[in-house]
């Protein structure tokens, strides 16, 4: 059982997945909003590799990838940050890329480094199954895959019985980004996936409040992934982002505890 | 070979939220091509309103010191003024039959959103285009052409803010709307369908050259020569060649020199990687952060380039060579004074290797240039005085 899989395992409660940039805005400061998101109580952490064409990302979380960027992160440094983490937590840790870096760097080679770094599981946002086989051989790190709101019934049971860990519901069709509320449907599609997967289904896009939280929770959610917020952060304080990150997820762990 | 696969390069690399999209298109796409009315419908238009067939024109001047004839296959005469209109019309047909109310596109110098545009007003879709602030600043008429036509033409700040970040935002935007909105891609890149799609729709440059040429010169070229940003019309004037024994050569953008991010080599400099949904050939660093380009022509300013000319190159089936910026322009110049033809820079790319090949080919051989736009967008690049 991987430590993806046995936090879900443990517990009754939803789980809070906590998601940021690894080195955004710096390597030094990321590992600091990383420190703040685990010392906060986040049950998994779930670290983004820089790139430079972020096509499924909102304008916060393409902020965030240029500034990584700009200070030179990428997949050495997304390794390092979680070697570190390592030494010092057993943390879930889920990363997530687009597939580009893990092409480059050779399939095989990519999933070893980064289970011997110390990742859990993987998502990656471009790499549907049907071009995932490497990724479905992995035995270390668990696959993740996303559900979007256009994903037939057909392809759900196919990507659940291909997936571990968790499944990643989308919320609402577009790119990341905080909303006001999520869309009215969402329990109805959660319990669709829910019927057809034996996964635990996480929901993201749009959860940065108590009250999308709780409508996250709401609808069945079995953890709730909040990540443009711990961004806006690092934007509103560069210098100094982690007490506003302990306090984003305090306001998220509120929100699910009022159901 | 896999569907959707150029041997090993192609594929669908897209995120989940887009699949649905995509499968979509490739059963559509499927049934468009077996439509006998839309076929008719869009050879009408293609004729009629775009202006096909286009001319191929043997060079009275050009090369001639050389004693081999160079041929243009005209699709700078074409409505909107460059091959585009070839890809435009045919998916925007091919959304409008699919109950799309909506078409959104990327673009570079302008041309493909142009052609998006007269595409969507003559078909009643509505039209957004994503351009880099850049691109919108050195092809201001085109801009001011897409709007007159009706489209909303929306600035990309992102990243180099150049034709890939415009890819992105385009992209982003599908990801938000595919239920009723067509993303109409510009050239052969993108995942699994789209390579194939605009390929098929830009091949009637090759099929028309092919006759043509058998028609006036009695024989195929030697050799056929086209620019390669994404590679639509090299792969259109390629594809019906392919079996044929006429050398296929593509011509990149050399830029200022070969060193990282002063150049859009993908084909002659880049390594294998996935950009924007396909694995091809891609210029970018050794963890695949994606490079910065440079091109004097908007049109060839991109770091990716379409998978089935990443699979020529290793068959070796075609060869690909880079063009400088100083060749480029070289070329603009010669071929308006020296056939009162103004190419687009993009084009001009094509010519100046045709003039290189000539030099070096017998006497007597016939390459055809695919002309693929002309130049009245690029004065402001390029001053018209003397050099
Ligand atoms: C006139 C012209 N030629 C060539 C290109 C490059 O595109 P492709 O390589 O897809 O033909 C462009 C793109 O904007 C263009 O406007």
């Amino acid at each position: 059982m991987t430590r993806i899989e046995a936090a879900f395992s443990k517990s009754d409660a939803p789980l809070l997945i906590a998601c940021t940039v690894a080195g955004d805005p710096t390597y030094e400061l990321s590992l600091e909003v990383v420190r703040a998101i685990i010392a906060a109580g986040a049950d998994i952490l779930e670290l983004i590799i820089p790139n430079t064409n972020p096509v499924a990302d909102g304008p916060v979380i393409r902020s965030a990838h240029e500034r990584a960027i700009i200070a030179g992160g990428g997949v050495e440094t997304a390794f390092a940050l979680i070697r570190t983490i390592r030494r010092e937590s057993q943390i879930p840790i889920s990363l997530m890329t687009y597939v580009n870096p893990i092409i480059v760097r050779g399939e095989e080679q990519f999933f070893r480094d980064a289970a011997d770094a110390g990742a859990d599981g993987i998502l990656v946002v471009d790499m549907p199954p049907e071009e995932g086989a490497s990724l479905l051989r992995q035995k270390r790190i668990d696959p993740i895959f996303i559900i979007a709101p256009s994903t037939s019934p057909d392809r759900i049971r196919m990507i659940e019985a291909l997936g571990r860990g968790f499944l990643y519901l989308v919320s609402a069709p577009g790119v990341t980004g905080r909303r006001t509320h999520l869309p009215d449907d969402l329990g109805v599609r959660v319990r669709r996936v829910k019927e057809l997967s034996h996964l635990p289904v996480a929901v993201g896009f749009g959860i940065g409040s108590a009250e999308t939280a709780d409508e996250a929770v709401g609808a069945g959610a079995d953890a709730v992934v909040v990540g443009s917020a711990i961004t806006e952060c690092i934007l509103v304080n560069p210098v100094n982002p982690a007490p506003g990150v302990a306090e984003v997820i305090g306001t998220i762990r509120g929100g699910m505890r009022l159901n | 070979m896999k569907a959707g696969r150029f041997g090993p390069y192609g594929g669908r690399y897209a995120p989940e939220i887009l699949i649905a999209a995509l499968q979509d298109l490739t059963h559509s796409y499927a049934r468009f091509q077996r439509d006998a009315a839309a076929q008719d419908e869009l050879h009408s238009l293609l004729t009629r309103f775009a202006g096909r067939e286009t001319p191929l024109y043997a060079c009275r001047n050009l090369g001639k010191e050389t004693g081999v004839t160079i041929c243009l296959k005209r699709e700078d005469l074409l409505h909107g003024g460059a091959h585009k209109i070839n890809n435009t019309l045919g998916q925007a047909l091919l959304a409008k039959m699919s109950g799309k109310r909506r078409l959104i596109a990327e673009t570079g110098a302008g041309q493909h959103g142009v052609a998006t545009a007269m595409a969507g007003a003559v078909l009643g879709l509505e039209v957004e285009v994503f351009m880099g602030a850049v691109d919108m600043q050195r092809q201001a008429p085109n801009v001011s052409r897409m709007e007159l036509l009706g489209a909303t033409v929306t600035p990309v700040t992102t990243g180099s803010a150049t034709l890939s970040d415009a890819v992105d935002e385009a992209l982003r935007n599908w990801a938000g709307s595919a239920d009723d909105t067509h993303y109409l891609i510009g050239s052969c890149v993108g995942p699994d369908p789209f390579p194939g799609i605009v390929r098929d729709f830009q091949c009637v440059i090759g099929r028309e050259l092919y006759t043509q040429s058998l028609n006036q010169e009695g024989r195929l070229p030697d050799a056929a020569v086209a620019c390669v940003g994404g590679g639509s019309n090299a792969i259109g004037t390629f594809f019906p060649l392919l079996d044929q024994s006429v050398r296929l050569i593509g011509a990149e953008a050399g830029g200022r020199g070969l060193d990282p991010g002063n150049h859009g080599a993908s084909l002659s400099c880049g390594t294998a990687g996935v950009l924007h949904g396909a694995f091809t050939s891609v210029l970018q660093d050794d963890e695949g952060r994606i490079s910065e380009t440079h091109s004097i022509s908007a049109g060839l300013d991109y770091p990716g380039v379409g998978p089935e000319h990443a699979y020529l190159r290793d068959i070796g089936r075609a060869e690909y060579m880079c063009v400088s910026d100083a060749e480029a322009v070289a070329a603009f110049r010669l071929l308006s004074r020296t056939e009162g033809i103004i190419p687009a820079l993009e084009s001009a790319h094509a010519v100046a290797a045709a003039l290189r090949l000539a030099e070096e080919m017998d006497e007597g051989s016939l390459i055809a240039v695919t002309l693929s736009g002309r130049g009245d967008k690029d004065l402001a690049t390029v001053p018209g005085g003397r050099v």
